[in-house]
């Protein structure tokens, strides 16, 4: 028994076996929602894009607006860092779209998908990873040599009775564990989401190199 | 003629492409359903590169294999068993045709195959020659052919081993 001897049955019956459709069903479903892996990335990037722009906007309003030298530095030097960021996902957008438009052979096909979603992987997590030490030990730092004295915090540390010593180590404990923390988190993260497919990927690419 | 009449008219003749890749390469109703839209979609957001150049038919097959391959659902399934409900109703348990039970085995046996081997298996039941096959794979034509007669053997085996336990 081999597959020659029933070629002909397996093709009529995998070929026929099925309800055709309309030329109404089919219109219907241009206008559907897809379950591409792809088309999901696409969507998380211009969702990316749009906040960073946002958040962009607020961060330099805040800049211009603030009294204390402290805050104008942090929210300028994040709104740079999200303007520069934008650059980059607006290059991982064009090279989305271009992806979904052109159906190459299957091994190339797999190859560019692979490399988008590892270098997306790569990118976000390179993203996270910077805002960590801009978030936490950059603010921790501005804040420390801020000259304008700022009461509302100078308030919180006296009323909890701790003194500055207690709560610089505090602060030095909670940014190791935060930092440590989202290192972790974020790679997690993203092979949750990603890793898996990501790894299917590479199992089909093996099986077509495979002599 | 606009442009998506153009397509919905070429999609509906060649449809069957379309419904055969989403029977091989899912195990239940739904799961084809869903497939057949997103191969619709993929092939309508690819159709303003198809140039007329090559046949729709073969055409439809790269868009079609290639999402199919890359299909991913999220949702936990359980694995994958390659139902016998596309054969014919005589074709059960205790049916006494061998023939149509070998059918049956074989069917199941192609089901057992990963994601590439069943690429494969498709265009060679299409009668594509090695050639087209490795440029739809985008490998050698010598490879298909050590890749077809290791698929071969493997579905030889696996068929006999369905056919025991049935």
């Amino acid at each position: 028994m081999d597959l020659d001897q029933f070629k002909q049955q397996l093709n009529e019956k995998l070929s026929t076996d099925h309800q055709g459709r309309s030329g109404e069903d089919i219109a219907q479903m241009l206008s559907k929602k897809t379950f591409s892996v792809i088309e999901k990335l696409k969507k998380s990037i211009q969702y990316e894009i749009l906040f960073g722009f946002l958040g962009m906007m607020l961060f330099t309003i805040l800049a211009f607006s603030t009294k204390y030298h402290s805050v104008r530095t942090y929210f300028g030097v994040s709104a740079v860092f999200i303007f520069v960021f934008l650059f980059l996902l607006i290059y991982l957008l064009k090279k989305t779209t271009e992806l979904n438009k052109v159906h190459q052979p299957v091994i190339s096909n797999l190859n560019n998908y692979v490399i988008l979603i590892e270098e997306y992987m790569k990118r976000y997590f390179q993203f996270t990873m910077a805002m960590v030490p801009i978030c936490l030990f950059f603010a921790g730092w501005l804040g420390y040599h801020e000259k304008t004295p700022v009461p509302e915090l100078d308030h919180l540390i006296g009323r909890s009775h701790l003194g500055m010593t207690v709560v610089m180590v505090i602060s030095v404990i909670y940014l190791i564990s935060f930092s440590v923390g989202m290192y972790y988190f974020t790679k997690w993260y993203l092979h949750k989401i990603y890793g898996r497919y990501v790894l299917e990927l590479k199992k089909c690419i093996k099986d077509l190199q495979e002599n | 003629m606009s442009s998506q009449d153009q397509f919905v008219s070429l999609l509906k003749t060649h449809q069957n492409i379309v419904h055969k890749v989403c029977n091989l390469y899912m195990d239940r109703h739904s799961e084809r359903e869903d497939l057949f839209q997103e191969i619709t979609l993929q092939a309508w957001k690819a159709f303003p590169s198809f140039r007329g150049d090559a046949k729709f038919s073969t055409w439809l097959y790269r868009v079609a294999l290639n999402t199919a391959i890359t299909f991913y659902r999220k949702e936990k399934r359980s694995p994958q068993i390659f139902t016998s409900d596309l054969l014919p109703e005589s074709v059960s348990e205790d049916g006494l045709d061998p023939i149509e039970m070998q059918l049956k085995a074989m069917y199941a046996a192609i089901g057992e195959l990963s994601k590439i081997d069943k690429a494969i298996v498709m265009l060679y039941l299409e009668d594509y020659p090695y050639q087209d096959i490795g440029e739809m794979m985008g490998i050698t034509a010598n490879n298909v052919a050590v890749k077809m007669n290791r698929i071969k053997t493997k579905l030889k085996e696996e068929a006999k081993k369905q056919l025991e336990q049935s």
